[in-house]
């Protein structure tokens, strides 16, 4: 064993040879550290990932310098997705020793396969992401993190444990029950997956047992694959006998182009004029497919021109359609106001409305609704202005009857009568001219019934005080 | 039944590839936390003897 406290190479287990010191507390230590790596390895060869991790854990503990150890443990945590953590226990082997090590190759080999390391970063890290999403018990966001992990990292156990436990949260005890079996076909001892599948199958131990069995025997069969385990020699020798057998083909072509210049000269001249004829007469082909390739190119613009055209035209009639489906839910709109009797809003609706979007029963809706909107607006806007008329606000009652004398379009009675209203508010307000002409329209045009109110006599009165 | 805030306690995040080299780093100094540690116990115990003799 090396001396932990020179360095040297010791044969006497309890005492160092070199330095002499006592080192039989260290032998046993070591002892220890190589038995648990034992152990830990058939643990390992068996497919039993927990118990594997556990013991090579206590190995290293006992003896840090422990290579083989570290190597195992590094496939073990590959093996289960982890591959921080095995790069991690690679990385610290191959600097302990540099000697026949294949942790070395490991780390080469990912070094060469950056997108498989990468692959399998991402999928930590996503992982991590999933933990902090299932702590603040959002699981449905967990499980679609963690299903992306398991893509990229199919044999990521942490993962897939925490998976089965999310849709058991969500009562999808089903598809937690086909991830547990997954987690127990990698590792047939996962502590978590086995306390999962008791939860949901109380009664199904037997199962575990024969998914445990099954996967025991045919760990034993199969040894723990790892694609860098090519060693170098085997690697060197290959690429020797390929750089041998492509020396010797280029030998023999060699060979045979020299006999060929030097015994056949006037052979070589005919070829070559025979090169040059095919050299011409590929440049004329060269230009006839040039030529060809131009005016195939010109007829592809003319027929991308024509597709562009109607590309356009479709996207015009989609435009077009666009707006009339937002013409007519306007008019919807419109039409649920006046349901209501909110007749400003839907007067400010049907004005913003662009008639040439409506035809046929639209349109007529459109009109119908336009007509009993504006003449309700219009009558509900007179009452406002007569009131602030009789309270001798004329500013105000200019405004309110301007608008409806706007709406009154369709009824020539209101109509008349907000002009009279407007008339009286524009005499007080100044405007005599446009009173007047107001006065006037009411006196000659006012033929409705006069029982209670005679606007066609107080117009003329209007007019003669003027 | 499951306790899901107990089960959730033993999901704690995975090393990244990016800390690997901190990982080491910081195991490297526990261990020599742990020397140390160790170091001061046995002179402490040492003084101890020393101060009742």
């Amino acid at each position: 064993m090396i001396c932990p406290i020179c360095g040297s190479f010791s044969n006497n287990k309890n005492r160092c040879s070199e330095c002499g010191s006592d080192i039989s507390e260290f032998s046993k230590i070591y002892d220890i550290s190589d038995k648990l790596y034992n152990k830990g390895l058939s643990y390992a060869m068996a497919n039993d990932f927990t118990r594997a991790q556990e013991v090579l854990e206590k190995s290293i503990l006992f003896n840090k310098n422990n290579v083989n150890a570290r190597n195992v443990l590094g496939l073990v945590y590959y093996e289960t997705g982890m591959i921080s953590l095995s790069l991690k226990q690679w990385v610290i082997s191959s600097n302990i020793s540099k000697e026949n090590n294949p942790a070395i190759e490991y780390v080469e080999y990912f070094q060469r396969n950056s997108k498989e390391l990468q692959n399998m970063n991402e999928s930590l890290k996503i992982y991590n992401q999933s933990v902090r999403s299932a702590k603040q018990k959002s699981e449905d966001m967990a499980i679609i993190q963690l299903k992306k992990a398991v893509d990229l990292n199919p044999k990521f156990i942490l993962a897939l444990n925490l998976l089965s436990f999310c849709y058991m949260r969500e009562n999808d005890n089903e598809k937690a029950l086909d991830i547990i079996k997954k987690v127990l076909s990698i590792d047939a001892t996962n502590p978590q997956a086995l306390s999962y599948f008791k939860e949901l199958c109380p009664d199904g131990t037997r199962l575990v047992e024969s998914i445990k069995i099954v996967k025991t025997n045919k760990a034993y069969d199969e040894p723990v694959k790892f694609e860098p385990k090519i060693s170098r020699k085997v690697r060197d020798s290959r690429r020797s006998k390929i750089m041998e057998m492509i020396i010797f083909l280029a030998g023999c072509i060699c060979t045979a182009a020299a006999m060929f210049i030097l015994i056949f000269p006037g052979v070589a001249n005919e070829k070559q004029e025979e090169i040059d004829k095919i050299n011409s007469d590929m440049m004329i082909l060269q230009n006839k497919y040039e030529e060809e390739k131009a005016k195939n190119n010109e007829n592809n613009f003319e027929e991308v021109a024509k597709e562009n055209e109607s590309l356009r035209l479709e996207i015009a009639n989609y435009q077009k359609q666009t707006e009339i489906r937002s013409t007519e839910d306007q008019l919807i709109s419109a039409s649920a106001l006046s349901e209501k009797k909110s007749y400003s809003e839907a007067v400010a609706i049907i004005d913003t409305i662009n008639v040439n979007n409506l035809s046929g029963e639209k349109l007529d809706e459109y009109n119908q609704l336009k007509e009993k909107v504006y003449k309700e607006e219009s009558s509900n806007l007179l009452k406002e202005g007569t009131k602030l008329v009789t309270s001798k606000k004329y500013q105000e009652a200019k405004e309110i009857l301007d608008k409806a004398l706007l709406y009154a379009v369709y009824d020539e009675k209101t109509k008349l009568e907000v002009m009279y209203y407007l008339g009286k508010a524009l005499k007080e307000l100044g405007d005599t001219v446009k009173a007047k002409e107001y006065f006037s329209q009411v006196a000659e045009n006012y033929n409705f019934s006069q029982r209670r109110h005679n606007f066609k006599n107080w117009a003329k009165n209007e007019l003669n005080s003027l | 039944m499951i306790d899901f805030r107990k089960e959730i306690l033993k999901y704690k995040p995975i090393l990244e590839v990016e800390e690997i080299e901190t990982s080491i780093n910081s195991d490297e100094i526990e261990d020599l936390i742990d020397v140390l540690k160790k170091f001061s116990d046995k002179s402490y115990n040492i003084n101890k003897v020393q101060g009742e003799i």
